[in-house]
């Protein structure tokens, strides 16, 4: 089957929060994934798709089916225990998971024909297992069955898949960047969903009538012929490949000083947000933005950057509460 | 695989880490429950315990398969060599070590109640698919969970020995010190681990001397009486309680190293073993001391939480449906003061379940208050409506949902082969049948089929009246509080619900049928009033909705929920607007879909027009201020709701 060309991401007119909402997560996967809110026709699912191209390339165990970094701390126990274990090139990818996925392709279930034909017991590995290293890409995820977002939401913050079920007792690596879309018209998630989100960004459709008719201009050209959009685009999307994989290399050496620490904490507790996490997200993220614009320490403006994506839906304490998002005056609060 | 972030270097938490060392020194207390909100670390401490010990945490994942749990035959053996083998299950592997159920209150009645049995006899006992077998199981339960989802059975809940409430903290100092060691951790969590290497043996060899010394802690008699003098002042059933919490006195002294036991021993360990066990039958106005230290640290947020609640009184929020105070525990107030639910020190005011309250589809009466208890809404909750927990969640009728089990026979819609309970059927015959290419030949009689199960929220479509009549009186303002506090509900159980307002010369459908209760909520706040009474029209306009809704969705439970003062005054087919309604509702009746009139009217002449309907649609009838003093609870019973007033 021959791949089917996505809209480059480079060539998405506006949306910059979403965008950047994205880009961080590949920067950095432990921001914890991106929500995406919005009406249809927002260029949600372009956005997800068009992030295939701006995947890296890595070296990964040959044969393994959870794409087995070697140099991870996250091995399944195959790898684990090979000596000397060949390499192979693999394009990290977008793993999509449709709704009407049932369980046990989605965790892993015994292995049909082995169980048949040798009356052997073997585990054959589910979405979580490709997912493992890659984005899962959930598109209206408020439709899916909640038993299946609770596994993928545990998998997410536990990096590992454990399954217990028709013979099998299994666990491996599923470290991956969880991206849904939904449309809120449709329902919600639960709050304690939306809680497991590193960032969840609001988007509608573009007003300016200029950037409207830019989009639709693209679009079309895009439409017309794909492979030549594509590669007039080339050079952009090579761009921001660049500017991502530079950003992951210094990550670890963008510096937090006391006062972002504090600053942290104190937003957290004057917001009288739930938990921890909030904290620990949007210290992260705004390590991970300081990355990204070559900077290398985090600043109060880093932090205010990225508050929105990281606080707003954690803001909403309970179902019925309608205060929606951040207050107003929050940077008042912070300050005052 | 990485490390798990040590025990000595989570900040905080001081109570859950204490309630986990007891359960290390001393199995018999009978495992933790940590309830608490949203990222507070529950997981990241359990995790931290099997690294401590040399107890293994076995996790029970919400989506097992109940022969995972208990064990079953083993298909590969009984297959290749012809034998019959037991293939161990999770209650095996947790036999000595720590088992631990993320999320507990979600996990599926079937696995909890082989759960319950298992830790209240200390042994798993299989009986199925040929195999009988008996072993040994004795764990640490060890479960989590946020109460905001919902509740936990009693049954489950008696089990545990301890119970803990966390929170987050509100400390700056503190909170920076939390987000530090995590990112110190996540960078490398090698060097972070070895940096608490010295604390950890420690810790340690605390709980190493405290296991030795435990046998040798005497109990004085006098402690004993303060022990049940507790217990009584506490109303606790069954004398489970005294035990637990002598045990964990016990262990509280030797992780102290001392050979004996103090008051303040007995005080501590009440902490943990009372609140979940407490009894509303007496409400005790003397509460045992601990809880004064517990208040110090919980003034703030009590404040906090005193201000939310006057301001939903200035909002014009829902009133609280029982005028008595002490009735914390009604329904409507626990829908309706969904804000104090995350403040775990709000539901002090709550009363526990008890054996008394366990009988089915009972709904229970106002409960008192309890001052001494910290437990969370969502159990009371759980309990005032128990009736109609039955909603939650279902053997589903389809291939729909989790695998939760195997059938012998296949029903109407459940179609899937168990392809492990079919191997396992073949097995033990395999010798005697002739094989053709495959290692395994099936006959017809071996095959099993999947038992789904799924969540059957109901569907609920709302027909509220607008009318200008629906002013008077502040009708309308009734009218808004009584649907509210049914959306509240129904998101806890995860009903789909739909809105059609009329008014005027039409029905209009606000909301199309959908999970969200929020949209559903901010509809019925936009609501604008005035013109004519189109009942007719209103009941027409569900019937259709939900109509359409049920080619999509068979297996629905689907309910009306009518808000009117009856004064109908708009026809849809004839010239008798009353007559045209009950003809509408006759199309709902016909069509088995359940219906709740609520009747707003309340002059002193009265049309009962609204009772006429309600007899049409073979439903139920309340009037307006009955709600207010009662609650509604209803089951679903074979497809049909049954309501109860609580």
């Amino acid at each position: 089957m021959v791949q089917k060309i996505s809209y480059p991401f480079t060539a998405i007119v506006g949306q910059d929060e979403m965008k950047l909402a994205l880009i961080l997560n590949l920067i950095n996967p432990s921001l914890g994934g991106v929500l995406i809110r919005g009406e249809k026709g927002t260029a949600k699912s372009t956005a997800v798709r068009g992030l295939c191209n701006l995947l890296e390339e890595v070296e990964v165990v040959n044969g393994c089916s959870f794409h087995c970094r070697l140099n991870s701390q996250n091995l399944c126990k195959d790898c684990a225990d090979k000596e000397n274990p060949e390499i192979i090139k693999y394009r990290r990818k977008v793993v999509e998971l449709p709704i009407s996925a049932t369980e046990d392709r989605v965790v892993g279930a015994l292995n049909i024909e082995k169980a048949i034909k040798q009356g052997e017991k073997s585990f054959e590995a589910g979405l979580l297992a490709d997912a493992n290293g890659n984005i899962l890409y959930v598109d209206e995820i408020n439709l899916l069955d909640d038993h299946i977002v609770d596994i993928l939401l545990d998998s997410a913050a536990m990096g590992v898949n454990t399954v217990e079920r028709e013979g099998v007792s299994y666990s491996h690596p599923a470290k991956f960047v969880l991206v849904g879309t939904m449309n809120p018209e449709e329902g919600d998630l639960r709050p304690q969903l939306l809680d497991r989100f590193g960032l969840v960004v609001e988007i509608r459709g573009e007003q300016d009538i200029e950037l409207r008719s830019e989009l639709i201009k693209r679009r079309l050209e895009f439409e017309e012929n794909p492979q030549a959009f594509l590669n007039k685009w080339n050079n952009e999307e090579e761009k921001l490949r660049e500017r991502i994989e530079r950003a992951q290399k210094n990550l670890a050496k963008v510096t937090l000083s006391d006062e972002m620490y504090h600053i942290a904490a104190t937003i957290g507790a004057k917001l009288g947000v739930d938990g921890h996490r909030a904290d620990i997200v949007l210290l992260k993220t705004a390590q991970t933005l300081a990355s990204f614009e070559g900077k290398t320490e985090v600043s109060k403006n880093d932090i205010f950057a990225v508050a929105r994506l990281v606080l707003a839906h954690r803001m909403r304490k309970l179902p019925f509460d309608t205060t929606d998002g951040l207050p107003t005056d929050w940077e008042d609060v912070i300050n005052g | 695989m990485a490390r798990a972030y040590p025990f000595v270097s989570i900040v905080g938490q001081d109570d859950v880490k204490e309630a986990l060392l007891l359960n290390l020194v001393n199995p018999k207390i009978g495992g933790v429950l940590i309830s608490g909100e949203k990222g507070t670390a529950k997981s990241t401490i359990v995790r931290a315990l099997g690294e401590l010990s040399n107890k293994k945490v076995i996790d029970l994942p919400l989506n097992t398969t109940e022969d995972m749990l208990v064990g079953s035959i083993d298909f590969e053996s009984a297959i290749k060599v012809g034998k019959r083998k037991f293939s161990a299950g999770i209650l095996k592997r947790a036999d000595e070590n720590i088992l631990y159920v993320d999320e507990i209150n979600l996990l599926s009645d079937g696995l909890a109640t082989s759960v319950i049995c298992a830790a209240a006899s200390g042994e798993n006992i299989v009986e199925r698919e040929g195999i009988s077998y008996k072993h040994k199981s004795e764990f640490v339960l060890i479960g989590t969970m946020n109460p905001e989802e919902g509740g936990l059975r009693p049954q489950l809940l008696d089990k545990f020995g301890l119970f803990v409430s966390v929170a987050g903290e509100k400390n700056i100092d503190t909170r920076m010190e939390i987000i530090k060691r995590r990112l110190e951790y996540e960078n490398d969590n090698l060097a972070f681990c070895q940096k608490y290497e010295a604390e950890t043996l420690i810790l340690h060899d605390k709980i190493n001397k405290a296991i030795n010394l435990i046998k040798q802690v005497k109990v004085e008699d006098a402690v004993r009486k303060l022990a049940s003098q507790y217990v009584i002042k506490a109303n606790a059933i069954g004398n489970r309680a005294e035990i637990v919490l002598i045990q964990t006195a016990i262990t509280v002294a030797a992780l102290d190293g001392r050979i004996y036991v103090t008051a303040e021993d007995i005080k501590i360990a009440a902490k943990y073993v009372l609140p979940h066990r407490m009894n509303d039958e007496a409400p005790t106005q003397n509460q045992p001391q601990e809880q004064e230290e517990q208040e110090e640290n919980q003034e703030e947020q009590e404040e906090q939480s005193d201000e939310e609640n006057e301001q939903d009184e200035n909002d014009g929020e829902p009133e609280n449906s029982n005028s008595s105070e002490e009735n914390q525990t009604s329904e409507t107030e626990s829908s309706l003061d969904e804000d104090n639910q995350v403040e775990p020190d709000e539901n002090d005011k709550t009363q526990p379940p008890t054996e008394g309250n366990m009988q089915d589809d009972e709904v229970v009466e106002g409960e008192e208050v309890y001052d001494i208890i910290t437990l969370p809404t969502g159990m009371r909750d759980r309990l005032a409506r128990k009736g109609s927990g039955h909603r939650k969640k279902t053997v589903s009728n389809s291939n729909k949902g989790r695998y939760a089990g195997f059938a012998m026979n296949k029903k109407a819609g459940q179609t899937q082969i168990a392809l492990d309970a079919t191997l396992r059927a073949a097995a033990p015959y395999q010798n005697q049948r002739a094989k053709n290419g495959c290692a395994v030949t099936i006959e017809d009689s071996d095959f099993r089929y999947q038992k789904k199960e799924s969540h059957v929220g109901a569907t609920i479509v709302f027909v509220v009246d607008a009318s200008g009549s629906m002013n008077a009186k502040k009708r309308m303002k009734e009218t808004k509080e009584a649907v509210l506090s049914m959306l509240m509900d129904s998101y806890q159980k995860r009903d789909k619900i739909g809105m059609v307002a009329f008014r005027k010369n039409e029905a209009e459908v606000l909301l199309q049928i959908t999970t969200s209760a929020d949209l559903a909520q901010k509809q019925l706040q936009q609501l604008p009033t005035g013109g004519r009474t189109p009942l007719a029209s209103g009941l027409y306009s569900a019937w259709e909705l939900l109509r359409a809704r049920r080619r999509k969705d068979p297996e629905m439970t689907p309910l009306v929920v009518l808000i009117t003062d009856g004064r109908a005054n708009a026809s849809l087919w004839s010239d008798d607007p009353v007559e045209d309604a009950l003809k509408a509702a006759r199309l709902i009746a016909n069509d088995k879909i359940s219906a709740i009139v609520i009747d707003t009217e309340k002059d002193f002449i009265s049309f009962e027009i609204a009772k006429k309907v309600a007899n049409a649609l073979d439903g139920e009838y309340f009037k307006v201020e009955d709600l207010k003093s009662k609650q509604l609870s209803a089951i679903v019973n074979g497809g049909r709701f049954k309501f109860f007033e609580a």
